[in-house]
């Protein structure tokens, strides 16, 4: 690597101090945006997505989780009402399902996005 | 072409992070079409171009044997907290790879075990590799897709 800061605070001149574990533990460990599980448009720390069936779609881990208690967010762009749950927190991937519409139902969206905050193997 | 640092020992999410910047994405044409259920439809494996794009450049993954041996220690009852990462990181990279290699690796990390070791036994494929373009133009009917006999094998 081309370089190396070790530093446990960060201070800003006029704005405060930051703890780095801060940053470290709190930026996200993987994301992704992707069309209905068809193609995915970008993303970082995932090495494919499963296409699992209607809005159902399972983006699997380049650097696995350290274990299957993290969080993760997400949901789809085109959808005025739309709603992303986790379903299987895996340490080597995350079942998602995305339901739009007043009935919540699972539907295939495009512009789905997601991401993960948690520890890292 | 970009040439990739001694990666060796380097945590394997740094290396991700290197790739993402100087490394252009490759989109496959390739999908993983796979059953691993009679009850259920037929999963498809859409490669990440910034994974591919690691495995085409070298240097960067750690061979498939390293996510073996996490899933291993996943299967244990008492399973809490990976405690073997380190194989992640300091596993020796894999080499460069041929796109189809790339997707050979992909199948053994992120299909089920179950799935690529028989795929050709039994009546029926349980597995097969096509281009996108092979498979349906539209989602109508998505729960209800299963592996036909015309999906051939992508050259």
């Amino acid at each position: 690597m081309a370089g190396k800061i070790i530093a446990d605070t960060l201070e800003h001149s006029t704005a405060g101090s930051i703890a780095t574990n801060y940053v470290v533990n709190g930026s996200a460990k993987a994301w992704i945006q992707h069309n209905a599980g068809t193609s995915i448009t970008n993303s970082l720390n995932y090495a494919s997505l499963t296409d699992v069936g209607t809005g159902n779609y399972r983006p699997n881990y380049t650097n696995n989780m350290a274990n299957n208690d993290y969080a993760a967010a997400g949901f789809a762009g085109n959808a005025s009402t739309s709603v992303c749950s986790g379903n299987e927190m895996n340490v080597a991937y995350v079942d998602t399902f995305y339901r739009v519409g007043s009935t919540g139902s699972v539907a295939d969206v495009s512009e789905a996005q997601f991401m993960v905050l948690g520890d890292l193997a | 072409m970009t040439q990739t640092p001694e990666f060796k020992g380097t945590h394997l999410f740094d290396r991700l992070c290197w790739a993402k910047e100087n490394l252009e994405p490759h989109q496959s044409d390739y999908r993983v079409v796979y059953e691993d259920s009679v009850d259920e439809c037929a999963k498809i494996l859409v490669p990440d171009p910034n994974w591919m794009a690691c495995a085409l450049q070298g240097g960067i993954l750690p061979p498939v044997w390293v996510y073996h041996e996490l899933a291993k220690d996943e299967a244990q009852p008492d399973f809490k907290k990976h405690t073997r990462g380190y194989l992640l990181h300091e596993t020796e990279p894999m080499p460069a790879m041929t796109e189809e290699e790339a997707i050979e690796y992909l199948i053994q990390k992120d299909c089920p075990e179950a799935v690529w070791k028989t795929y050709n036994e039994g009546n029926r494929l349980k597995m097969v590799i096509c281009k996108k373009e092979q498979l349906p133009q539209t989602r109508e009917w998505r729960n209800s897709w299963k592996i036909s006999e015309d999906l051939q094998v992508a050259a």
